[in-house]
């Protein structure tokens, strides 16, 4: 199954690209995708599937979108 | 004395005269300085009688005890005044570096009163104060005076001023200081104008002294370590400035549009901090002593200035329907240059926009008119055509029309660039503030509804969320009379803040006398408010936000749930059902003597 990664800020540099297609398992979850990807747990990411906030053991679905982005603010 | 320099300025504009007062050490103690003095002092001296465009209105210049020290972010300064767009207390800080100055010159606070006959500025030179015609200032833009002032006065001075906005009392204008930096909102710069005040030029030497140098040297240290090492506060700012939130915002469906609207703005990407890197960042820059850096230096194929900050950007941009990057840019050195409030400007401009769809008032603007956002900045700072209504902010504006409705402001002051019906605590901090619609006043619940900062909470449940505005309104209170700024507090908290005001005044502070000094700000804030006749029935947000659910994304079929979070968030005050504080919260925050209501 597929979904899409969309990455933010600092991971663009990180992982050369701004989104990308990815080919999934079954039962792959958000923390499947970052071992994938390369990117730490532990970097306090923060991660929405479809614009919304999941954890770390959300398990993806076909056509998912997944945002990633650093640890950021402004305002 | 130390942190605190011992004296106020005060001068009279209408008697032209000038007078020193020593600092009532007490009240300062009780509310450090900047924003908690300022408040003070309006509550002490500008009654409900006392119309915001009147000489009899105050302007409260002030910086706090960590104002110029060491401390990490702690270039900035506040002003305090009745504002003429809200009719509350309304307080905005500023960095860049005239806080800095004007505390080197040997005081804590400039109270300005009274009402020139002519335009003048002001200049003060450590003990050495001056009352000088501005005759020839007088319709120079914010950049030329600045330029003309450094020439006369000389070069090291900073200068504090307004724009043509502030001189034509136009009711959403600024005060800037050093170019591009911003007291930006409620209007304040149409209080300077009235009082024909066109600039503040300042040049110190003296030096602040510190209590104890070798524990500030210790928790300097430490704090700086900690703000260097936070990802936010090393990374993300420095690197994309604070335009870095466009896409986290739009992605999860709150990143307002048209004039609120949609809650996705389809063009995010071309406007978001990632693009202003990569296309007109010429240089990351900074306040007075700053190590974060999130200002951007930017330029255009036509021109060179500072920004967008995120809230211009989208005020401007999305919020207008304008995609283009450049025309965004240019719009806000524009605003920069008039001495106009981007957020208040854009939410204006957006109303007129909405009208104009909606059929009510053919104002000739249309959603995504990118040739015509210049014209109109122009316009409503020289009160020309429709600017000359768009001049009074988007209540008053679209309130000429009957159709309130379409202003998307609270308690007149345009809203920010978060649509709270996907981030239900951020609704009712809106609604609460102080100063109107404003992401800090009211707490940034924000940050740990949508940024996990501390923590990720449930941005849709709002049941509980009124310990988190408490919490961030009162700590930014505290931080905003220190005076330092709201983004070092991704990296420190209160028991930093603590040592470091021990380290600097040489008087103990806990952390909880740091967040309890906030608590009793807010509170005096809203008696002054509750006196001016403000009550639970200003405390709301526009119908759009109350009864239209979102069409799409992922905030859809949402509305703010204000009244049971309302309730909850008096309750926690300790005030009663109406917003009034009650008699043993006074006492607790040693408020006794103030006027209950």
């Amino acid at each position: 199954m597929q979904i899409k990664v969309k990455l933010f800020a600092s991971l663009r540099n990180q992982i050369g690209k701004k989104e990308l297609d990815m080919n999934i398992s079954d039962r792959d979850k958000i923390s499947d995708v970052l071992k994938v990807l390369d990117l730490s747990e532990k970097e306090n990411l923060i991660t929405m599937v479809n614009g919304i906030h999941c954890k770390m053991d959300y398990v993806l679905k076909n056509g998912d979108v997944l945002s990633i982005f650093p640890m950021i603010a402004g305002g | 004395m130390n942190g605190w320099m011992g004296k106020i300025l005060r001068i009279n504009l209408t008697e032209k005269s000038v007078r020193e007062e020593s600092i009532d050490l007490d009240v300062w103690k009780k509310y450090l300085g900047g924003r908690g003095y300022g408040a003070k002092v309006l509550y002490d001296e500008v009654d409900s009688t006392v119309d915001p465009l009147d000489s009899r209105n105050i302007l409260v210049f002030a910086t706090g005890p960590l104002t110029g020290t060491t401390a990490a972010t702690s270039g900035r300064y506040s002003v305090t005044t009745k504002s003429p767009l809200t009719g509350t207390v309304m307080d905005a800080n500023s960095g860049g570096k005239w806080g800095v100055w004007f505390k080197k010159c040997g005081y804590d606070a400039l109270v300005v009163t009274g009402k020139s006959q002519s335009p003048v500025y002001i200049t003060i030179y450590d003990d050495q104060v001056g009352i000088k015609n501005a005759t020839h200032l007088w319709g120079k833009d914010v950049h030329q005076t600045t330029d003309m002032l450094m020439e006369t006065e000389g070069k090291g001075v900073s200068v504090m001023c307004i724009g043509s906005a502030g001189e034509n009392l136009v009711l959403i204008s600024a005060i800037m200081n050093d170019k591009d930096r911003a007291l930006a909102r409620g209007g304040i710069g149409a209080v300077m104008g009235s009082k024909n005040l066109k600039a503040v030029v300042v040049r110190g030497t003296k030096k602040i002294e510190i209590a104890d140098p070798e524990r500030m040297k210790f928790v300097t240290y430490e704090a700086n370590k900690l703000v260097r090492a936070h990802p936010i506060t090393s990374k993300g700012l420095p690197e994309f400035g604070t335009s870095v939130l466009v896409n986290i915002i739009n992605e999860a469906g709150i990143f307002p549009a048209r004039n609120y609207q949609n809650s996705q703005f389809e063009a995010a990407e071309k406007i978001s901090g990632e693009s202003i890197t990569d296309q007109i960042l010429t240089k990351k820059a900074g306040c007075w002593g700053c190590i974060i850096q999130c200002a951007r230096k930017t330029k255009t194929v036509n021109e060179e200035g500072e920004g967008p900050e995120y809230e211009s950007n989208w005020a401007l941009g999305a919020n207008c329907g304008i995609d283009d990057l450049e025309v965004i840019t240019e719009a806000n050195y524009l605003c920069n240059k008039l001495g106009l409030d981007t957020i208040s400007t854009g939410g204006t401009i957006s109303c007129a926009m909405e009208l104009n769809e909606q059929g009510i008032i053919n104002t000739g603007l249309k959603f995504g008119d990118k040739n015509k956002l210049k014209e109109i900045i122009q316009q409503i700072a020289h009160r020309e055509g429709i600017g000359d209504e768009l001049a009074l902010g988007s209540k008053r504006f679209s309130a000429r029309y009957g159709a309130e409705e379409y202003s998307m402001q609270v308690k007149g002051l345009e809203l920010p660039a978060y649509d709270p019906r996907g981030a239900q605590g951020q609704g009712l901090a809106y609604a609460i503030s102080n100063r109107g619609g404003c992401h800090l006043r009211g707490g940034y619940v924000i940050g740990t509804e949508i940024l996990g900062s501390p923590r990720m909470i449930d941005r849709f449940v709002s049941v509980g969320k009124a310990g988190y505005a408490v919490r961030s309104m009162d700590l930014g209170a505290a931080i905003d009379s220190m005076v330092v700024c709201r983004f070092s507090t991704y990296a420190l908290n209160e028991y930093v803040w603590a040592r470091l005001l021990t380290a600097v005044t040489g008087e103990s502070y806990e952390p909880e006398e740091v967040i309890g000094i906030g608590e009793r700000i807010v509170n005096l804030e809203r008696l002054y408010n509750l006196r001016e006749g403000f009550s639970r029935k200003e405390d709301t947000l526009p119908k759009r936000l109350l009864e239209e659910p979102v069409k799409t994304g992922p905030a859809r079929g949402r509305t703010v749930k204000l009244q049971e979070m309302l309730d909850e968030y008096y309750q926690f005050r300790g005030w009663d059902e109406n917003g009034v504080p009650g008699e043993k919260k006074l006492n607790q925050l040693g408020l006794e003597g103030n006027i209950n209501g």
